[in-house]
């Protein structure tokens, strides 16, 4: 690739804020449009300049606006008659003062009819503000949501979660079976056919939702989306709760620890009630309960559990009642469900304090980042994973 | 990278097009050389707006595949066959589903028929020169839609392929589809010496995509991309109405209808596509309409696919 020369070139510029942002781009991609453009496409209009860029830099309806508006920002005084394809075929276009004027200059002052202009009447000592001190942008900004996990990446790490079985009708040929079958006859026989392999794996997902969770609602539904959308599972379901999935254990068995500032539930483990009645909510306004049974018997059996929360984490405050519910939910749950981790928006450096470190030390409890995810699907797996203090049910 | 080919403009050629045209035939089991069967087939009714045009001509020099993302119904799909016609192309369709292999796209092996025929012996079917068929693996490989374009590409002509709804499929397909999709060639391993390999020209490859996942970067960097939108103006819809064969009174109000159906209702669960529309206007031509009498959106269950948004627009017809 040639090195832009000393002039300065907008589409070098449009090309290095573009990789700044993430975007896959490549040397190919940039002699993409260096070529487009020796084909003679994009000459007609600036409009149409910026259509070749977006096409073959953006490949989504997201990333086209990004583009769009990067290239109104730094393709400022792209003028088709003045720029022009230099002498010896050489396609650089003219560009003016350079390639990233400082924003404030875009527009100058005396553009803005003074009449046209808001004004404030200052009611201290301070001397009025008017709009055309702070001239507007002229481009658009563009916000889109950047999350620490991207969706394909949680795809990938769900994607592990498997249960293959063969169903369906017979369509592979089983090699092994064949010969096998052959060599037993001794004569010939037909080949032997078996179903595909299907993913029968099952998902339950329960959600944590408003309070302290409230920051983390859009990132928890782009990684529920992602899970649903890409992870080619069986059976994916979403329910969602406040702070604690069932509540009301009966907190008589606290009464040992009376009068301690931040009683451990450790001398009581055993007594803890389990928890299995109560509702979930099946919308993320939690509008619209469903008893848990009905939740059990038509989605748990069999379900791979995840619980996606901070566990109090957020606010870092310890709250035994709290842990007492989700202890004797948990306890609850290992009767319908073997598998159960849990997913905390929070980084593990949040929890110490907290009622979520209390929990992690009873579920496996991971950060929800890419590694956590593959580490909790690793446990769903079946892995094992070593709890310093495994809830047993019945034990009592 | 690849030449640049200019030889080829769709933007040019979709301006003139004779009512039907002689195209080779794709339903074949072997790609010839040359003496290729033939097959009428008729004229693509398609109005591409000027910049997917441009788009089109773009991706066909850089000889990239191009990626059209856009709501359903809107005509992603027949973009390509209005390329293929336009271009005097064959058309090669593959449409995926959730089991599709990448390796389909090339070719299939009946590794189940080749062992019947092999327990057959000497009685098993043969080939034109004696031998038996079980014989050689070629004998039941099945070139796919990508495989014979590019067979195609090898003895020189062109092809059009298009791959629809490729989200459908795994997360992997169009990983597995890189090598091929940019050196256009491959190799049949159960059939040693077997494969094909483009050599001057590529074929012209479109790609639909519903967004229901997300494609890998390593491909998408492949591609050139598209949103096809619905008609901004109320112009271009009755240009599209027309090319269908309804008359201007008509297509003049079902246009201006189906602007107020969407910008009112902006958030209607499904918005009614260009197919929807076509659909529902040639009816009400076909039952003798009048203008008039469109807008009490007679029959509205064909552009209206969700019950919601029907009790909706309905509710506020009465209203009215």
């Amino acid at each position: 690739m040639t090195e832009p020369d000393e002039r300065p070139f907008f589409l070098w510029t449009l090309f290095q804020q573009l990789r700044r942002r993430g975007f896959a781009l490549g040397p190919e991609e940039y002699e993409a449009v260096r070529s487009a453009l020796h084909a003679g496409f994009g000459w007609s209009s600036r409009r149409e300049l910026r259509e070749v860029c977006s096409t073959l830099w953006a490949k989504s309806r997201d990333e086209r606006a990004v583009v769009a508006a990067l290239f109104d920002q730094h393709v400022t005084n792209w003028d088709l008659d003045a720029g022009a394809v230099g002498t010896d075929g050489e396609l650089w276009p003219v560009t003016g003062e350079g390639p990233m004027p400082d924003g404030l200059d875009l527009v100058s002052p005396e553009q803005e009819p003074e009449d046209l202009v808001p004004q404030m009447a200052s009611m201290g000592g301070l001397p009025p503000l008017t709009l055309s001190e702070m001239p507007a942008l002229a481009y658009q900004h563009v916000f889109l949501p950047q999350y620490p996990v991207s969706f394909r990446a949680v795809a990938q790490a769900w994607r592990r979660l498997r249960w293959p079985v063969r169903e369906g009708p017979a369509t592979e040929l089983d090699v092994d079976a064949t010969i096998q079958r052959r060599c037993d006859l001794g004569v010939v026989s037909p080949p032997v056919l078996r179903p595909r392999r299907r993913n029968r794996a099952k998902l339950l997902l329960l959600v944590d939702r408003q309070g302290s969770m409230a920051p983390f609602h859009s990132y928890v539904d782009e990684v529920c989306r992602a899970i649903r959308g890409a992870g080619r599972l069986r059976q994916v379901d979403l329910f969602y709760f406040h702070d604690t999935p069932l509540e009301g254990a009966d907190s008589s068995v606290l009464e040992p620890l009376r009068g301690q500032l931040f009683p451990s539930l450790d001398p009581v483990l055993a007594e803890v009630p389990t928890l299995t009645q109560g509702t979930l909510m099946s919308d993320p306004e939690l509008m619209s309960p469903i008893s848990m049974r009905d939740v059990v018997s038509e989605h748990g059996r069999g379900a791979a559990v995840v619980i996606l929360g901070d566990g109090g984490a957020a606010r870092g405050r310890y709250d035994v009642l709290r842990l007492l519910d989700t202890v004797a939910f948990l306890k609850g749950a290992k009767q319908w469900s073997d598998r159960l981790v849990w997913l905390n928006p929070l980084p593990p450096a949040a929890w110490p304090g907290s009622t979520a470190a209390e929990i992690a030390r009873h579920v496996p409890m991971f950060p929800m980042d890419r590694d956590g995810m593959y580490r909790a699907v690793n446990v769903l797996r079946g892995q094992p994973f070593a709890l310093e203090k495994p809830l047993t049910v019945g034990a009592w | 990278m690849h030449d640049i080919d200019l030889s080829l403009s769709y933007a040019e050629a979709v301006k003139n097009l004779p009512s039907e045209r002689e195209i080779e035939d794709v339903h074949v089991d072997v790609v010839a050389e040359d003496d290729w069967p033939t097959r009428l087939v008729e004229r693509e009714v398609y109005q591409p707006s000027a910049e997917l045009a441009r788009v089109t001509d773009l991706a066909l020099a850089l000889g990239r595949p191009l990626l059209l993302q856009g709501e359903p119904g809107c005509g992603k799909t027949r973009l390509a066959h209005s390329v293929a016609y336009a271009l005097d192309m064959p058309l090669e369709v593959s449409y995926i589903k959730s089991t599709s292999r990448a390796q389909d796209l090339l070719y299939t092996y009946d590794a189940v028929r080749r062992l019947y025929d092999s327990q057959l012996g000497a009685e098993g079917p043969k080939a034109r020169d004696g031998e038996p068929l079980a014989r050689f693996a070629r004998n039941y490989i099945n070139l796919g839609p990508l495989g014979r374009a590019i067979a195609r590409a090898e003895y020189g002509r062109h092809s059009a392929v298009l791959i629809d709804e490729i989200d459908k499929a795994d997360l992997d397909f169009p990983n597995d589809l890189l090598w091929e999709l940019d050196r256009m060639e491959f190799s049949v391993p159960e059939a040693p010496g077997l494969g094909h390999r483009a050599a001057n020209l590529r074929p012209f490859v479109v790609i639909t995509h519903n967004e229901e996942r997300p494609l890998p970067p390593a491909f998408l960097r492949r591609c050139v991309y598209y949103y096809v939108e619905f008609p901004k103006t109320r112009r271009e819809i009755e240009q599209i109405l027309s090319l269908h064969g309804v008359k201007p009174a008509l297509s003049e109000k079902s246009a201006e209808l189906i602007n107020e159906l969407r910008n009112k209702y902006e958030d209607l669960n499904k918005k009614p596509g260009l197919t929807e529309l076509i659909d529902w206007v040639r009816y009400e031509e076909a039952r003798g309409a009048t203008p008039e009498q469109l807008t009490n959106l007679p029959d509205i269950e064909a552009v209206l696919k969700d019950r919601a948004d029907i009790e909706r627009v309905r509710k506020d017809l009465t209203v009215k």
